[in-house]
């Protein structure tokens, strides 16, 4: 297999206890049964971590990756992964965004940092100049500031990653923050960046990239430019990003407040009124590399006592999730100004929403009193209170340290009494409420998915009837006895439905495409024949599921190596325990019966072993992977 | 008179690089993606995400970038 074009083919590995630098050839076998990005990331990971490791160890990694289509034209091929191991747990971490794409015109498919500096230090990344440059005097600094010393002391064409407060402090859920918006958010990566003494990374690249098939790149290409500006909802989607969802997620009951106890209706839009935030919020639009859809935004608060405030966000539903519903803190201003602030700490948005949440529940019921938090009323809908428990989780102050342990830690902080209201799964916490419908595959992915939430964002996000749903798995291929599998009259199974649109969404994934909505629109077979005319390696769509299949195995091996059972793939109790009142109806708890039973399916559907989860051993051996 | 291509509305400009990407494919004998061998330069003001754009004196107006910007910074006169 010659790698002729997409692909740097290098890889740069980074020691920094040994603050030495090397460049190895991508191995071809990787390419073959992973493809790029965050599968070949979590294959190196496999490789590399030994099982059991602390997370905070030396030996952990942070391994970057770029996929093949990154660094060109192709719309929405921006999207770059981080994969180590969690902070959280044990467990295989990854997280994404759209903007670390400099990697490959330094000239590299993958970057790895292992080891320890012995004081803190940035990399600063010119193709093959890899400098460790001192950072004793950005340390303790926040993530804006620090980005502003570094690219003074780079220069303005760089890109910047680093870590805040939150991140120096080993704060579970840490996280990098490029170009002060794009998060590398879940699974506390910028824990692990911390661990390692390492502030963050410049990175400029002058290289560049070709592809093998130019005519027939170009014919591909045309046509998915020619489908976006055919996409009704182009300019909403730019207009108002994520938000775009907000009206029709909020009528279905699927944001929760107060840590899963209530649920909004559309009563949501009265507090965060989508016009206002056009008017008055937001200033303009802001890409990832290489989109013309552009659903992030930069920010510039017009009034009220934060005016001035400017910022960029890219995800402003997690903005009003993590701070408006799970904490009900209402209006526009007070919830940028908490994003602003969890940005500028370094903390992933949601994750300190369902923290911030969990504990002003426990305040509520007297689980926690005024003297266990620092003086803190933690009222409900306070902002205030928001902010200054993300400043005190950052620097580990006070009520601010036992949270910066995460949900996991939390029991030998709080005890168990604390533990039963933790709505997390593998110590993420829970961002759709799966007892007002469970049939999401996003809103069941998040027991199933290995790392705890993933966005297994699909057609059946809204309710769908069982003729939309054979007419999907049609759409992406799939054989009739997968579909009869899935659907039946009546409706259809979400765990084994899940297992396919993960599939989907990772061949993009992989590829280093945008899994958002407006790209899985694209006629799926597309992606082979892109991936065929920049690589000029032959595939079809069922080769890319295949590779798609290896990746979710390999996944689940990493973390069966660590001890994960079928335990880790479950509900937090309250979701079996409590109904839920939406619109005024009254929806009951899940059946642990019904749960467990889809839990098998999803095992089953994957290929794996209904009790156990446990993907066969040659299946396994034949891509490489020995359990 | 020649067509030239310009910047037009700087305010709607998203930093995707698209414009940079296209350039340097459709004008280098290799085509290959580059962002530093392009006519074509976004830069991000310092503190903030928001864009300058700005075209090289190598530029030859060729419009291409033109057709890729789905924002509607760049216009040909
Ligand atoms: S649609 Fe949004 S998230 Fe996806 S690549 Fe474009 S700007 Fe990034
Ligand atoms: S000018 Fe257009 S194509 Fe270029 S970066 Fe700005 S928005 Fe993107
Ligand atoms: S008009 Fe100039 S900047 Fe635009 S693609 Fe052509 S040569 Fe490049």
């Amino acid at each position: 297999m010659e790698l002729a074009g997409g692909y740097t083919g290098q890889i740069l590995k980074i020691n920094l206890t040994e603050r030495t630098v090397r460049t190895d050839p991508l191995p071809k076998e990787l390419v073959k049964n992973f493809l790029g990005g965050a599968g070949i990331n979590t294959a190196l990971a496999y490789e590399l971590l030994s099982p059991g490791d602390d997370p905070f160890s030396p030996e952990n990694h942070l391994i970057f990756g770029a996929g093949p289509m990154v660094g060109t034209m192709v719309p929405g091929a921006g999207k770059c992964n981080l994969t180590g191991r969690s902070a959280n747990k044990r467990f295989i971490g990854t997280s994404g965004h759209g903007l670390f794409g400099m990697l490959k015109f330094a000239g590299y498919d993958h970057l790895i940092i292992t080891g320890k500096s012995d004081s803190p230090i940035y990399l600063k990344i010119e193709d093959d100049k890899v400098s460790f440059c001192p950072a004793d005097h950005i340390w303790g600094k926040d993530v804006f500031d620090s980005t502003d010393i570094i690219l003074e002391e780079t220069n303005d064409d760089f890109h910047v990653t680093c870590i805040g407060p939150a991140g120096e402090n080993l704060v579970r859920d840490a996280g990098l923050i490029t170009n002060k918006y794009a998060a590398f958010a879940r699974t506390g990566m910028g824990a692990v960046m911390g661990s390692k003494n390492l502030k963050g990374i410049a990175i400029l690249g002058s290289r560049s990239l070709g592809v093998a098939d130019r005519l027939k790149f170009l014919k591909v290409v045309k046509q998915l430019y020619r489908g976006l500006s055919a996409h009704p909802n182009l300019l909403d989607w730019r207009k108002f990003g994520t938000l775009i969802s907000l009206e029709t997620f909020a009528k279905m009951g699927v944001y929760a407040t107060k840590n899963y106890q209530s649920a909004i209706d559309e009563e949501l839009l009265n507090i965060f009124p989508l016009d206002r935030f056009v008017s008055e919020v937001k200033e303009g639009d802001v890409a990832c590399l290489s989109c013309p859809v552009g659903c992030k935004h930069h920010l510039r608060l017009k009034k009220g006592k934060f005016a001035g405030t400017s910022l960029s966000v890219s995800c402003m539903n997690s903005v009003i999730q993590s701070f408006g519903t799970f904490c009900l803190v209402e209006g526009w201003e007070e919830v940028v100004k908490c994003a602003e602030t969890a940005a500028r700490m370094g903390l992933d948005f949601m994750s300190l929403g369902n923290l911030v949440s969990f504990v002003m529940e426990l305040y509520q019921r007297g689980v926690l009193t005024k003297d266990q938090t620092d003086g803190l009323e933690l009222k409900w809908g306070d902002g205030e209170v928001v902010r200054e428990l993300a400043r005190k989780i950052a620097f580990r102050e006070g009520i601010g340290d036992i949270l910066a342990d995460g949900f996991l830690g939390l029991p030998a902080r709080l005890g168990d009494q604390a533990n039963k209201y933790a709505m997390q799964a593998k110590g993420l916490g829970i961002i759709y409420d799966p007892r007002v419908r469970l049939t999401s595959t996003e809103i069941f992915s998040q027991f199933t998915n290995v790392r705890g939430h993933s966005s297994n964002v699909s057609i059946a996000m809204v309710p769908r009837t069982p003729d939309q749903i054979r007419r999907y798995c049609t759409r992406i291929g799939l054989p009739d006895e997968a579909i009869s599998r899935i659907v039946g009259e009546e409706g259809y199974n979400v765990a084994r439905l899940s297992k396919w649109t993960e599939d989907v969404t990772s061949v993009m994934e992989l590829l280093g495409i945008c899994q958002f909505p407006i790209y899985q629109r694209m006629p799926f077979k597309i992606w082979a024949e892109l991936y065929t005319a920049v690589t000029g390696i032959e595939v079809t769509t069922n080769d890319l599921i295949k590779i798609s299949e290896n990746f979710w195995d390999l996944k689940r091996a990493f973390n069966l190596r660590e001890g994960a059972t079928r335990n880790d793939d479950t509900c937090p109790e309250r979701f079996f325990t409590e109904s839920i009142s939406v619109k005024g109806e009254d929806l009951p708890p899940l059946k642990r019966e019904y749960f467990s039973e889809l839990l098998s399916d999803y095992y089953d559907e994957r290929g794996w072993d209904r009790t156990t989860g446990k993907p066969p051993k040659e299946k396994l051996e034949r891509i490489g992977i020995r359990l | 008179m020649a067509k030239r291509v310009k910047v037009a509305n700087i305010e709607n400009c998203s930093g995707c690089q698209i414009c940079a990407l296209v350039c340097s494919f459709f004008t280098s004998d290799e085509k290959r993606f580059s962002l530093s061998q392009t006519w074509i330069k976004v830069s991000r003001q310092k503190s903030e995400n928001r864009f300058q754009v700005e075209l090289l004196p190598q530029c030859t107006h060729c419009g291409l970038c033109v057709k890729y910007c789905y924002y509607g910074v760049l216009t040909t006169s």
